[in-house]
């Protein structure tokens, strides 16, 4: 299995100061789901947005480490350069066009990738609104409604719809589980590793929720403060006894309170 | 009486394409176009020194279109790319810039003295038992169909839908794989265009000249009239606006004729300042 | 004694204190260009003729008024298009008075600023609600209305060729010759370059700038918005309208043609071009945007090119437009900031880089 996307050594400062990713090594092996996990401020949003092409913008910037798509340097592709090439990408926030429609927001997805590449890999199961609506049923019914009156749920179906009509390749998921009730946050979850399993979408996760990212992850991620402090796969993990203890909360024999947490965190950061 | 309201229609339908490209590349861009008057006039004499060229009118006006084009662009591409994304001011003033660029342009290149665009038509027309003066009905005819054109884009294709996307998340525009830039750019150019129709129309009614970039200080007061993000309030506003010139002109004194939309405006800004259409988030970006 | 000359000898090459900071900044390099400047405006008069007497009198009246637009535009962000109907302001209240009453050129001066003022307090309440752009649209507003008054004024009270007003005197000394005018000019002028520095080093200043730099965090920070908008527009356009009063005495007479829209644009083009928000800035872009027209034809006339006069001023709009939209795009920190860089390159000559221990070697 080759990797679909592969970072190596990537390293980014912010405004000149502040080193917020300290060189980080990841793979996304082609039809994987692959989790990058950690706390607020360890990065992760800053290694998707550096994927998506979105940080030369704005006074960041990339100073070491290479990303490649597909066997492709991606790193100086602007943002729709590297939509076009198939990373479909659900962003924290703002992750719908209030203003529009349900059905002209798809429609978006729909006309801004009609120079869709034909490169093998990617997801071509889903190609008009019409096989959107009838995933989403929930969507369907408000089709011709501004999507600002969308709850939190509905939001979430419509981003990862649109991005299922870009025909991705690698679909990114940054805080899928944000602000979504547990019951919600566990069905977007089963959507992804729906689509994984029957049309080999390969998913890279973003998110703070350890336990809920490695239940369907083949393969995870743990940043601390711009680095990767555990990889493996989703066993590896599961059974690591430190992951178990200071990321999913479950204890063992030994007894440690939360300054104790905090202290193995703060050793670990810095190797 | 006839000929008074034929009148202010000609006007509302020029001060309304004027202002939908204000509103239109504003929209997208975040800048708010002093310019639209300056950009307008100079594509009025394009077609003017191109007929006292010896092209016919229709000629005329699809070559001061293609003028239009080319200069929608490259005031995108050298100007407004720069500063998208700045604080608003630095937009505004880029804009004051290009209009006295293009202000000193027109006295080089034209001579900045009050040249004609005849249409080559009857003085009247005469429709059932009225007499209408043909340069009104040009103008007006002309100014309708293109506002109809640019709502149809706007409202129903794929450029609009690109258009109105962009104008509310540029990033997620991009993320969906939108060319931000090309969709900026095209606005740009939509916009010049309807501002040199605007400035061609204004022309074939009464003659360009520099002083008649006034055209573009009404614009901007319908658009502020209207709330800088409702095309639908534009229209409306040009209304008010062309309505309030021509009475004044008519009854009181051709040169105060700006200052009753002034007037209007004042009240607006004092008891709705995000405009009669406008949304009130609008207001907190600007 | 010895332990004495030990502790005078280590802090001298370290900048430990905040005076030795400052004077690590501030060198005897620019002591130097203040006391080499004020002896060139000293002696200006003497070496040059009363033609660039009479340049340097008009760049610094609109010295004065570019420092205060600047306040306006660069502190509180207050994008201002009626620079022009203040300054007209100003020129038509002193003028409507020394006609009227005869009123004392000071008297008039005075009443020039209350009235300046009155206008920006009445304009800052209609904008108190509107952020950056509806202020700029406000002000280009009130340019429209105050000059159709102006035209209305003088066409029906006044003669409609324009208003000739008499020598004003300070008392015993009448203001005839543009050297006694310079005089006084460069008095004033750095009057109100010295205040508007004080000025915006004080909490007032502060407060101005906060509310420019973002209303809502100034407000959440205690800071009265409303109250630092308004003055900050009553002030700066005291000040405007003083300038226009003392150019129309200066010129010796006005009209309401000369407050037309381009002066606006002229005045906005000397904030961008010396650098929007810096008090040096609008010193150095009032200057050179007076200048620049004149240098401009100087050129040609060097080069011996016939050019008729509207393409002359076709050309001059040019090159404002195109340094407006160039300085905005590549040096948005005017001026001032090329300035800044080659007086600290000039400082440090002939080395590349500043040496921290500078007594030392």
């Amino acid at each position: 299995m080759t990797a679909l996307l592969e970072v190596e050594g990537l390293e980014v400062v912010y405004g000149h100061v502040i080193r917020a990713i300290q060189g980080i090594s990841f793979s996304v092996g082609e039809g994987k789901i692959v989790g990058l996990v950690g706390l607020n401020g360890a990065g992760k949003t800053t290694t998707v947005r550096a994927i998506s092409g979105f940080l030369p913008t704005e006074n960041v910037r990339i100073t070491d480490g290479r990303i490649r798509f597909a066997g492709q340097s991606i790193a100086r592709l602007r943002p729709y350069q590297a939509a076009r090439l198939g990373i479909a990408f659900v962003p924290e926030r703002d992750k719908v066009f209030d203003t529009l429609t349900v059905r002209e927001n798809l429609e978006v997805a729909l006309t801004a990738t009609t120079l869709r590449g034909d490169e093998p890999g990617r997801c071509r199961r889903y190609r008009s609104i019409k096989d959107i609506l009838d995933l989403f049923e929930a969507l369907a019914r408000r089709a011709d409604q501004l999507s600002v009156f969308l709850s939190g749920g509905e939001r979430q179906m419509l981003a990862i719809g649109a991005c299922l009509l870009t025909a991705p390749r690698l679909l990114i998921v940054d805080e899928a589980s944000l602000g979504l009730a547990p019951i919600m946050r566990r069905q977007v979850l089963d959507m992804l590793a729906q689509l994984n399993r029957e049309f080999g979408l390969t998913v890279l996760i973003v998110d703070q929720d350890v336990g809920g990212v490695l239940s369907i992850a083949d393969h995870g991620y743990i940043l601390e403060n711009g680095r990767v402090v555990f990889a493996g796969s989703r066993e590896h993990l599961l059974q690591h006894g430190d992951v178990k203890e200071f990321y999913l909360g479950q204890k063992e024999d030994r007894e440690r309170g939360y300054r104790d947490v905090k202290q193995y965190r703060r050793v670990r950061r810095w190797h | 009486m006839v000929a008074l309201v034929l009148t202010t229609v000609a006007s509302w339908g020029i001060y309304a394409l004027l202002g939908i490209g204000i509103v239109l590349v504003y929209r997208t861009s975040r800048v708010l176009n002093i310019a639209s008057g300056e950009m307008a006039i100079f594509i009025g004499y394009v077609a003017a020194t191109s007929i006292q060229y010896g092209l016919p009118f229709p000629v005329a006006v699809l070559f001061s279109m293609g003028a239009a084009t080319v200069l929608g662009f490259v005031i995108f591409w050298f100007a407004i790319r720069g500063v998208m994304g700045e604080p608003p001011h630095v937009g505004l003033m880029i804009t004051v810039g290009i209009a006295v660029i293009l202000n000193g342009l027109m006295i080089v290149l034209f001579g900045g003295g009050m040249i004609a665009i005849p249409a080559g038509l009857p003085a009247f027309t005469t429709i059932g038992q009225v007499q209408l003066p043909t340069p009104d009905v040009v103008a007006t005819i002309g100014a309708w169909f293109s506002i109809a054109v640019i709502a149809v884009i706007y409202r129903l294709t794929n450029l609009g839908l690109q258009m109105r996307a962009v104008a509310e998340r540029v990033t997620l525009s991009a993320q969906r794989g939108l060319n931000v830039d090309r969709t900026v750019a095209l606005s740009w150019i939509v916009g010049l265009l309807a501002a040199g129709l605007a400035g061609v129309l204004h022309g074939e009614r009464s003659f360009v000249a520099l002083s008649a970039s006034a055209i573009g200080i009404s614009a901007l007061i319908s658009c502020l009239i209207g709330g800088m993000d409702s095309l639908k309030g534009v229209v409306i506003a040009a209304l008010i606006v062309a309505a309030a010139e021509t009475l004044t002109a008519r009854y009181i004194d051709p040169r105060y004729v700006l200052i009753a939309p002034v007037a209007i405006l004042l009240v607006i800004l004092i008891v709705r300042p995000w405009g009669l259409f406008g949304t009130v988030e609008e207001i907190r970006r600007v | 004694m010895s332990i004495n000359m030990n502790t005078q000898r280590i802090p001298s090459s370290l900048p430990t204190s905040r005076g030795r900071t400052i004077a690590l900044r501030r060198g005897r390099a620019q002591w130097l260009t203040v006391l080499l400047g004020a002896l060139a405006l000293l002696l200006l008069p003497g070496v040059a003729s009363v033609f660039w007497v009479h340049l340097a009198n008009v760049s610094l009246i609109a010295v004065i008024a570019a420092v205060a637009l600047n306040i306006l535009t660069g502190n509180a962000r207050l994008v201002s298009l009626g620079q022009a109907a203040f300054l007209g302001i100003g020129a038509f209240t002193a003028g409507i008075l020394q006609r009227a009453y005869d009123v004392p050129f000071p008297v008039a001066l005075a009443a020039a600023a209350v009235a300046g003022g009155i206008a920006g307090f009445f304009i800052a309440l209609l904008s108190l609600r509107l952020r950056v752009l509806y202020v700029a649209v406000t002000t280009l507003v009130l340019h429209f209305t105050v000059t159709t008054i102006f035209s209305f004024v003088q066409a029906v009270f006044l003669d409609s060729s324009g208003i000739i007003l008499p020598l004003p005197s300070l008392g015993i000394l009448i203001l005839k010759t543009p050297t006694q005018w310079y005089y006084f000019l460069v008095v004033v002028a750095a009057i109100v370059v010295l205040g508007a520095l004080n000025l915006l080093r004080s909490f007032i200043g502060r407060r101005w700038t906060a509310v420019g730099e973002h209303d809502l965090a100034a407000e959440a920070l205690g800071v009265p918005v409303a109250k630092a908008k308004l003055s900050v527009f009553a002030v700066t356009s005291a000040v405007v309208a003083f300038a226009g009063a003392l150019s129309a005495y200066y010129v010796g007479t006005f009209s309401f043609e000369t407050y037309n829209l381009g002066l606006a644009i002229a005045y906005l083009a000397m904030i961008i071009v010396g650098g929007v928000g810096s008090v040096l800035g609008s010193v150095l872009g009032a200057v050179f945007i007076t200048l620049l027209p004149h240098v401009l034809d100087q050129m040609f006339l060097l080069l011996d090119l016939k050019i008729r006069a509207n393409v002359l001023a076709g050309i001059h709009q040019i090159t404002f437009g195109a340094m407006i939209v160039g300085f905005l795009l590549f040096e948005p920190r005017g001026l001032a900031e090329l300035w800044r860089r080659f007086s600290a390159a000039a400082a440090d000559w002939p080395f590349r880089y500043r040496s921290v221990d500078r007594g030392n070697r």
